[in-house]
C-alpha cells in the first residue's frame, strides 16, 4: 500500500510540477517573442 | 455421412463457439455506431471487423508469428510504432493557439489526470497488479461567455514545439517518444516550410497507422481473452476514470475562478480529458444545450490538448517510477 501511495502522491504531483514548469516556459516564450517582434518593427516600422 | 462429419470437422462451422458469436455481436454494432450514428468511424469501423476477424474459429489471424493481425499488433503496437506515429499526426492537426493565448488552461488538462492517478488507486484495491494499474488508469486519460483570447503570433507558435519538448523532455525522459513526435508534428505545421510533410502527417500516415491501430486493437478482443470478469471490470474502471477526470477538470476550473481575474466557463475543464476531439466537442454540445450563443469549442481545444500533455506526463511518471 505504501508503494501505490508514493506512486499515486508522485504521480498527482509530477503532472502539476510538468504544466507549471510548461506554464513558466510558454509565458517566458510569449515575453521572448513578444520583444523580438517589437524589435523588428522598431528596425522595419 | 462418414465423408461428409470429418470433412464439416475442418470448417470454422463446427467450433464456433457461444462467446464468439456475442463477440460478432459485439463487433457489429460497433459497426452500426460507427455508420449509422457517425461514433468515431475511424476507430470504430476497423475496430469492429477486427474483433469479427479475431472470432473467426481456426483461422491463423492472431497466431503468434504467423497471423497477419498478429504482425500488426506486435511491430504496431507492441513495438511502440503506432501510438507515436499517431502522435505525429495529431501534433500535425491541433493548434496550440487556444492554449498558448492562455496558458492557465494548461492547469485544466493537469486537473483532468485526478481520474488516471485515482483509477490507478482503485485498480489495485481491486487486486491488480500495481503494472495493470497504471495501464488501466491511463485509459482516463484518453484527452459561459469567455474572454476573446489574444492573437497569438507565428513565431510564438513556433518556438513554442521546441520549447515544450525540450521541458517535458528533460523533466520525465520517459515521456520522450510521444511528446518528441507530437512537437515534431506541430513544427511541421506551424513551420509552415514543409507542407507536404505536414500533409503526409496529418493525412496518409494518420490515416494508415489509424487503420493498423484499429484493426489490431479489434483482433486482440477474441471471445477466450474478452468474456472475463477481470476484463470486464477494466472497461468499468475505464468509465471511472473518465468520469473522475471530467469531474475534477469541472471542480478545479470553478476553483481556478476564484482567482482569475478573467474567469473561464467551469465546462471547459472537463475538456481537460485527453480525448481529441471528442471530450472539447461534448463541452461545446452541453454548452449549447444550456445557451445557444454559448460557442465553447474553440475554448475547449485548449484545455483539450493541454489533456494529450498532461496525458503523456502521466505516463511518462508511470513509466518511470514502474521500470
Amino acid at each position: 500500500m505504501d508503494e501505490i501511495l508514493r506512486i499515486f502522491a508522485t504521480g498527482i504531483s509530477g503532472v502539476f510540477i510538468g504544466m507549471t514548469m510548461l506554464y513558466c516556459s510558454i509565458k517566458l516564450t510569449t515575453f521572448v517573442t513578444e520583444k523580438i517582434l517589437l524589435k523588428k518593427k522598431e528596425v522595419n516600422p | 455421412m462418414n465423408t461428409i462429419l470429418p470433412l464439416f470437422q475442418t470448417t470454422g462451422f463446427f467450433h464456433l463457439t457461444p462467446g464468439m458469436i456475442l463477440m460478432w455481436l459485439i463487433g457489429i454494432t460497433l459497426i452500426y455506431l460507427a455508420i449509422s450514428k457517425n461514433y468515431e468511424p475511424l476507430l470504430l469501423l476497423p475496430i469492429g471487423f477486427g474483433i469479427i476477424l479475431a472470432n473467426l474459429p481456426l483461422t491463423s489471424l492472431m497466431e503468434p508469428n504467423e497471423g497477419l493481425l498478429w504482425r500488426f499488433y506486435h511491430y504496431g503496437i507492441q513495438w511502440e510504432i503506432i501510438p507515436p506515429l499517431i502522435f505525429l499526426g495529431l501534433g500535425a492537426l491541433t493548434d496550440f493557439g487556444v492554449m498558448l493565448s492562455r496558458p492557465s488552461l494548461l492547469f485544466l488538462g493537469a486537473g483532468a489526470q485526478a481520474g488516471v492517478y485515482l483509477t490507478f488507486f482503485v485498480a489495485n484495491v481491486m487486486g491488480f497488479s500495481i503494472n495493470e494499474s497504471a495501464t488501466i488508469g491511463i485509459i482516463g486519460g484518453a484527452d459561459g461567455p469567455m474572454t476573446k483570447s489574444r492573437k497569438v503570433s507565428k513565431l510564438e507558435k513556433i518556438f513554442f514545439p521546441v520549447v515544450s519538448s525540450l521541458v517535458i523532455i528533460l523533466l520525465i525522459p520517459a515521456a520522450a517518444p510521444l511528446i518528441a513526435m507530437l512537437m515534431l508534428g506541430n513544427l511541421f505545421r506551424e513551420a509552415k516550410v514543409v507542407e507536404r510533410l505536414t500533409h503526409a502527417s496529418q493525412n496518409e500516415l494518420l490515416n494508415i497507422v489509424t487503420i493498423f491501430l484499429g484493426i489490431s486493437i479489434g483482433a486482440t478482443m477474441n471471445a477466450e481473452l474478452f468474456l472475463k470478469w477481470s476484463v470486464i471490470s477494466i472497461f468499468v474502471l475505464g468509465l471511472f476514470a473518465f468520469a473522475i477526470s471530467t469531474g475534477a477538470g469541472v471542480i478545479l476550473a470553478k476553483t481556478m475562478n476564484l482567482f482569475l481575474k478573467d474567469k473561464i466557463n467551469p465546462l471547459l475543464g472537463a475538456a481537460g480529458v485527453s480525448a481529441v476531439p471528442m471530450a472539447a466537442r461534448v463541452v461545446h454540445k452541453v454548452g449549447q444545450e444550456a445557451d445557444k450563443k454559448n460557442y465553447l469549442l474553440m475554448y475547449a481545444m485548449g484545455p483539450n490538448v493541454a489533456g494529450v500533455i498532461g496525458t503523456v506526463i502521466a505516463a511518462g511518471i508511470f513509466l518511470t517510477l514502474l521500470q
